[in-house]
């Protein structure tokens, strides 16, 4: 029977469905019942899971949100997982002020209350690698600028080349079904043209038909349709 | 014009829903295959200018060559049919199946001064509307503008050409696809009235395999759907018996245990301890109404529905047993003996191997369905698993064209006959 899927699987199918995937799983964290990380190949996110029975302790709640605001300096965002039936418990403007994501879950699916903010670190990531571009030489700029026409032009010339085999293809193509149906419609036409009636000259033929139409009761039956 | 030309020049055309087959009678056992879609040319792109095309529409072999970025390709390429039917008002894909038709047609005229037009014979599915039919004799008309292509031509259900195929005069065919599933009995001649037709297919067991990808960890990869279907074909198995098998699968892991490589790319699938999903996939396809897909349902997999296009109601629960049976209950008490003592299973979806070691608890799709039928009170089944499914329905249109006479007319009240276009 196939295992009923866990809080983590509810929470993890919502991000996967969004186009990320799963990097760990893990359950023995301090500040939470468990956490997800997941990742699109850009960023990275991580989510901290509060179940039902750790929401009824507020030290487990307030434990969770602190360990998950520590997060933001290792994950691009962060995000905070608890039962639908416990929205009320975390107050949305403090989460929102300080970026934090929230999800909330039942055994039915999860669904995104707040969206998570992209923290400062990425954006000073980002920063960098614009500010490196700028740096980058004008030379550099010009000689991937040849480059890109040196490969245009072998592309052209590819296309030209391609399409010279295609045009000569088609006409080998042409020729060679020209040459079978002169050859075969003048053997099939005798051979298929036989009256259905004439059993003997059919039977004589009959090794040469396609498989299909060899003692095919479908013929003696269909032939009678007037 | 005599019957010896005729028979000379049937021409089989086979319009499935992601197959388009087609070829003359003289091609030989296996006729020519295209995906039935086409692509609306963007007449400034590099591709037409180089191969100098003045077209509109792109279709067979060359198409791929036409292609350009992502975002072009889903609004310009046209796959048009659903469920093997054609929207009425679906202005491109008629024009893409006028296309195909010209193109299927073109390929094999010979440049003999006696040719004088092929006598067609297109098959479509059996819950195809009469507009279907009106729409495709007209295309075989105007195809006649330049030079004579069409010299008559005739449209039949393709489980009747199955059967044709298959040499069976008395039987209930199978067929199913990748979209839906078709039974119709068959005796001489198809009982429409009998026709039941299913919403699902080989697509749906996709979905199935689809979502225990992600049960495993394979997130990221149960997207790509090309992906699901040949890890689908490679993994999936049809249980004799369903608990039976995922009771065997959990003592004896070892023997259901698969790995796969993909080719050509570094990944590798291990099911590990959950191999016995395996059999999950086939029983899906058979018998979705299982209590063991509840869970999968209730976590948000779609569950097959009935939906209605055009006249007919597609069915999305009902298990393959019972649509045979409602199918043959149909049809006269004196026939439904002979019904079911020869059943055809058709297409893509009946495709389930019994492999070595596991014939107890794994089997194929007519043993299968025999059992289903069983436990339904159904006895003395005979099911057959159609050989080379891809090329049956052309093969039986190439039979009948071959041997109904060219002066039998069409009729509109029997939806046999030539229409003749000379």
């Amino acid at each position: 029977m196939p295992r009923r899927p866990t809080i983590e699987d509810i929470v993890s199918s919502l991000l996967i469905d969004e186009g990320f995937y799963e990097i760990s799983r893990n359950n023995e964290i301090i500040g939470a019942d468990s956490q997800i990380i997941l990742s699109d190949g850009r960023i990275e996110i991580a989510v901290n899971i509060l179940s039902e029975d750790s929401c009824s302790s507020r030290s487990i709640i307030h434990e969770t949100l602190i360990e998950t605001l520590k997060l933001r300096s290792r994950y691009d965002s962060v995000i905070l997982a608890v039962p639908r039936k416990y929205l009320k418990i975390v107050d949305q403007d403090v989460l929102a002020k300080y970026g934090v994501g929230l999800i909330i879950y039942d055994v039915m699916g999860a669904e995104e209350v707040l969206p998570p903010r992209l923290s400062n670190n990425r954006k000073e990531k980002i920063q960098n690698i614009q500010d490196n571009l700028r740096d980058v030489h004008i030379n550099e700029i010009t000689l991937l600028q040849s480059e890109i026409s040196r490969i245009t032009k072998i592309l052209e010339e590819l296309e030209a080349r391609l399409d010279r085999l295609e045009r000569e293809q088609r006409i080998l193509t042409d020729r060679i079904s020209e040459l079978e149906r002169r050859k075969s419609p003048t053997i099939g036409a005798e051979r298929l043209a036989q009256p259905i009636s004439s059993k003997v000259e059919e039977r004589e033929n009959k090794d040469s038909l396609p498989s299909y139409l060899r003692d095919n009761p479908w013929i003696d039956i269909l032939s009678k349709r007037a | 014009m005599s019957e010896d030309y005729k028979r000379s020049h049937v021409f089989g055309i086979d319009y499935g829903t992601s197959d388009f087959k087609y070829g003359p009678i003289t091609i030989g056992e296996v006729p020519e295959v295209v995906e039935n879609r086409g692509y609306f040319i963007e007449k400034t792109s590099i591709m037409s200018r180089v191969m100098g095309v003045n077209r509109d529409i792109v279709v067979g072999r060359d198409l791929p060559l036409f292609l350009e970025s992502r975002e072009d390709v889903a609004e310009r390429l046209v796959y048009p049919m659903r469920n093997g039917i054609v929207e009425k008002n679906d202005l491109k894909a008629w024009q893409v199946i006028k296309e195909l038709t010209k193109y299927a047609l073109e390929n094999y005229t010979p440049s003999d001064p006696d040719f004088r037009g092929f006598y067609v014979v297109a098959s479509l599915a059996v819950v195809a509307p009469r507009y279907m039919y009106e729409q495709l004799f007209d295309i075989f008309g105007e195809l006649n503008s330049d030079r004579i292509l069409v010299r008559g031509a005739t449209i039949i259900p393709q489980p009747l050409a199955v059967a044709i195929a298959h040499k069976i005069p008395t039987c209930v065919v199978v067929e199913s696809g990748h979209g839906n599933t078709q039974v119709c009995p068959i005796s001489m001649y198809p009982i429409r009235n009998a026709v039941v037709a299913l919403n699902r297919g080989g697509s749906a067991a996709s979905v199935l395999t689809s979502e225990i990808l992600k049960d495993l960890g394979y997130g990221d990869l149960a997207k790509e759907e090309k992906l699901v279907r040949r890890v689908k074909e490679r993994i999936g198995l049809l249980p004799r018996r369903l608990e039976e098998a995922v009771d065997f699968a959990r003592k004896n892991p070892d023997k259901v245990k698969r790995e796969i490589k993909i080719e050509g790319t570094r990944i590798k699938i291990d099911l590990g301890d959950e191999s016995w999903t395996r059999f999950l996939i086939g029983e899906y396809t058979f018998n979705p109404g299982h209590e063991i897909f509840q869970s999968y349902f209730k976590r948000g997999m779609p569950r097959p529905s009935d939906v209605k296009i055009g006249d007919t109601y597609f069915y999305g629960m009902t298990d393959m047993a019972e649509a045979v049976i409602q199918a043959v209950e149909k049809c006269s008490i004196e026939l439904q003996p002979h019904l079911y003592s020869k059943i055809i299973l058709s297409g893509g979806n009946f495709n389930w191997d019994s492999p070595k070691g596991l014939e107890e608890i794994a089997v194929t799709s007519d043993t299968k369905i025999k059992i289903m039928l069983k436990e339904k009170g159904i006895e003395n089944v005979q099911a057959i698993v159609a050989r080379e499914p891809t090329y049956s329905v052309w093969r039986g249109c190439i039979v009948y064209g071959y041997a109904v006479p060219y002066d039998f007319k069409w009729r509109w009240e029997r939806m046999e006959g030539w229409l003749n276009y000379a």
